[in-house]
């Protein structure tokens, strides 16, 4: 699994692409921060999380979307299923890639909200909260990239793919509101709804149900592009 | 046990279909623990980490108020979300601390549930049917949602539904919580289920009149619905307890063959109707119509003239005011007549005076009661101009006006601004309690206020003491680690290409 992380981490910063992300991360995380708080004169922190919740949808497709299919489309993906490396091994190191990138890119755009201690009282445990929160929807959207970039070697319809999950996912919330009567739908939409379950972090608690609501999203996509990769193995 | 795993594992491994049928159980799996530890986290509150406890307590006044509910039979108050979720939510959180607070202190008087409302469960595991809560007294739909609060009492019930509480919280005007007023919407609703009568307040429209939430909040809280009406197309409904006319920026049409707005207001103000006028005493045109209606009540809005111009007179406060504009001033409280009765009501809970701001003078005849007064050393100025000196002028009254079946009364405030945040939060001020005196003696509604229920002002999230350039600064600075990724980046590819 090391191995398949080093490699993964050494094609990011490589190839255009890992600079690419964080770049366009990083600017547009300091736009939204400049935006929502210094030239808003709010040191309200959800906000900002908020628009990088949506954001994150977007971009981290464009980070996932090579992690398989590129394998496909220039045909070493035989030389990957043939290593002595187990499935598990090479769908985790490469999630661990990506996630790796993206730590390092949520933490140094969310350090911007030390320049405002001086001048309002940020609460820190609704900040450390939304930090939480994002880094796990983060990981929720990579594991979900990483399935869909299985299944295509066409790395824009792994992205497309990727935007639309996510975008049902976040779409889970906005529909609940939509069905004034079945209480039972709403519930279940509540239950599934990547929006809700970001509401406890935003007001400072650490739930357990929703950090195991989001690592288990992140399992089931990881368990399904194993098998995606085991069917091909054995086909 | 190893060696069983291993036949499983060769098993399942051997066929497409037992493959897929283990993915399938891996997912139930997933989503049937996630509802367990969802439900467990429900119903005891399993977090990790939890900030600090609210710090708030029930207003002193509230004792009296909880008494008289008890006395009338009790209230039942439902929230449609679990406890331990409300203990979570950002705004809920402040609910559950007044409620908490009254189960202690009054659980002869309310009775709070927390009801599930898919499972339609409360946490004692009782079935509580929500359908009788679906439509309104006036038989509309009600759509109850996680976030509704449903007040009931053998008379009548009331839910109340928004997005995230925003009800229970005085806004500012980005729709951000300024200040906690749960504890006066508790009290105000309970007060109002336990009614058999409640007035309608209606607000009206098509003058650019200003939106004024913190004066809906306070006629919500003296017991009022609240209604809009355009008296340009549609008379004034029959329910009409109390006609407000807010800051209004064009005047009232006065037609003829077509039933105009000064009709409909005549047919109101004849039939005994009540009023709530506030002037703006800044505005550039004069409003020639309405000031005529309100001089029929012995009410006008003191004008001077300069320059062969007509100016209102604004009252300035330069010796005793609060900023050193003058501008910002305190209201005396008339001692007799009608004022005086207002004063006697509101002392119990405040002994401070009101607070003003930008606030014009009023001229008064026979018929009007003066309310409030400005300071001895107050003066008047029109267009920048002194134009008076003796203090002392009325800075709001009521007036009455005998109509054909019935005497009118208007309440007239020659300020915008009486109703602004500062003023209306404030434990010095009793602009809040002046209010609430004015609408429950004056227009009549009988029946215990919330006076003395105080806010609690929830923390502010505003950048203090910096300044734009600073500010760019910051900008720049969040910006460099993108500008340096770029530097690096180009260097490490273009080295890469010509290695």
């Amino acid at each position: 699994m090391l191995a398949i992380f080093k490699r993964e981490m050494r094609s990011y910063f490589t190839t255009v692409i890992g600079y690419a992300f964080l770049v366009i991360y990083l600017a547009v995380g300091a736009a939204i921060f400049a935006f929502t708080t210094l030239f808003s004169m709010s040191a309200d922190v959800t906000t900002y999380y908020l628009y990088m919740m949506i954001f994150s949808a977007v971009i981290l497709p464009l980070l996932t979307m090579k992690s398989f299919s590129e394998e496909r489309k220039i045909k070493t993906e035989q030389l990957t299923l043939t290593a002595p490396v187990s499935l598990i091994s090479i769908v985790l190191g490469k999630f661990l890639a990506s996630m790796t990138v993206f730590f390092g890119a949520l933490t140094v755009s969310s350090l911007s909200f030390l320049f405002l201690y001086p001048y309002a009282s940020v609460k820190t445990a609704v900040w450390l909260g939304n930090y939480v929160a994002l880094l796990l929807v983060g990981m929720t959207f990579i594991s979900i990239g990483l399935f869909v970039s299985s299944l295509t070697e066409n790395q824009l319809s792994a992205a497309v793919g990727t935007i639309a999950i996510i975008l049902a996912f976040l779409a889970v919330g906005i529909v609940n509101v939509l069905l004034p009567s079945s209480y039972f739908l709403r519930y279940v939409f509540d239950f599934l709804s990547i929006f809700t379950r970001f509401q406890a972090f935003t007001n400072g608690y650490f739930d357990l149900s929703s950090l195991i609501y989001y690592l288990s999203i992140s399992a089931i996509f990881l368990y399904l592009t194993v098998r995606v990769y085991d069917r091909r193995r054995h086909s | 046990m190893g060696n069983f795993l291993q036949k499983l594992k060769r098993y399942t491994g051997r066929t497409n279909f037992s493959r897929s049928i283990v993915t399938i159980c891996v997912i139930l799996v997933a989503i049937v623990f996630n509802a367990v530890v969802y439900s467990l986290t429900t119903i005891f509150g399993l977090y990790l980490y939890q900030p600090t406890e609210l710090d708030f307590s029930l207003s002193a006044s509230t004792d009296a108020i909880m008494a008289s509910i008890e006395e009338e039979g009790g209230v039942e108050v439902l929230f449609c979300m679990p406890r331990e979720e409300l203990k979570t939510h950002a705004t809920g959180s402040y609910l559950l601390k007044t409620v908490e607070q009254m189960e202690e202190k009054y659980s002869d008087a309310v009775t709070f549930r927390f009801i599930n409302i898919i499972t339609k469960m409360d946490e004692e595991g009782k079935f509580f049917d929500m359908t009788p809560f679906t439509k309104d007294e006036n038989g509309n739909d009600v759509t109850i949602f996680k976030t509704s609060v449903i007040f009931r009492s053998d008379k009548a019930h009331r839910v109340l539904t928004s997005n995230s509480y925003e009800d229970f919280y005085f806004l500012n005007e980005k729709s951000e919580p300024l200040a906690y007023c749960g504890e006066e919407v508790f009290l105000s609703l309970m007060l109002w289920v336990q009614k058999d009568y409640h007035p309608t307040a209606y607000f009206t429209a098509a003058h650019s009149e200003i939106p004024d939430a913190a004066l809906a909040r306070v006629l919500a809280a003296a017991g009022y619905k609240i209604g809009s009406v355009n008296l340009r197309r549609e008379d004034i409904p029959d329910d009409c307890d109390l006609l407000v006319i807010n800051s209004p920026v064009s005047d009232f049409e006065r037609g003829s063959g077509v039933t105009s707005e000064m009709d409909r207001l005549y047919e109101y103000a004849d039939a005994g109707g009540a009023l709530y006028v506030s002037l703006d005493p800044f505005l550039k045109t004069p409003l020639p119509v309405l000031e005529g209606f309100l001089k029929e009540y012995g009410i006008a809005l003191s004008r001077s003239e300069i320059a062969g111009e007509t100016f209102s007179n604004i009252v300035t406060d330069n010796a005793q005011g609060i900023t050193a504009d003058g501008y910002t001033l305190v209201g005396r409280f008339d001692t007799e007549g009608v004022g005086g009765d207002i004063h006697n009501t509101v002392l119990p809970y405040s002994d401070g005076n009101v607070l003003l701001y930008r606030c014009g003078a009023l001229s008064l005849s026979d018929g009007a009661s003066p309310l409030l007064y400005s300071s001895a050393s107050s003066e008047i100025y029109a267009s920048g101009e002194r134009v008076g000196k003796d203090g002392n002028y009325v800075l709001c009254a009521k007036g009455t006006r005998e109509g054909e079946n019935g005497t009118s009364s208007v309440f007239v405030m020659p300020s915008v601004y009486f109703t602004a945040s500062d003023a209306m939060l404030s434990n010095t001020y009793s602009n809040r309690e002046f209010l609430l005196a004015v609408f429950g003696e004056i227009f009549e509604n009988e029946g215990m206020m919330p006076y003395g229920v105080r806010s609690v002002k929830t923390e502010t999230n505003l950048i203090e003491d910096l300044s734009l350039r600073e500010a760019r600064l910051y900008t720049v600075i969040a910006f460099l680690p993108a500008v340096a990724l770029v530097a690096l980046g180009a260097v490490v590819l273009i080295r890469r290409k010509y290695k």
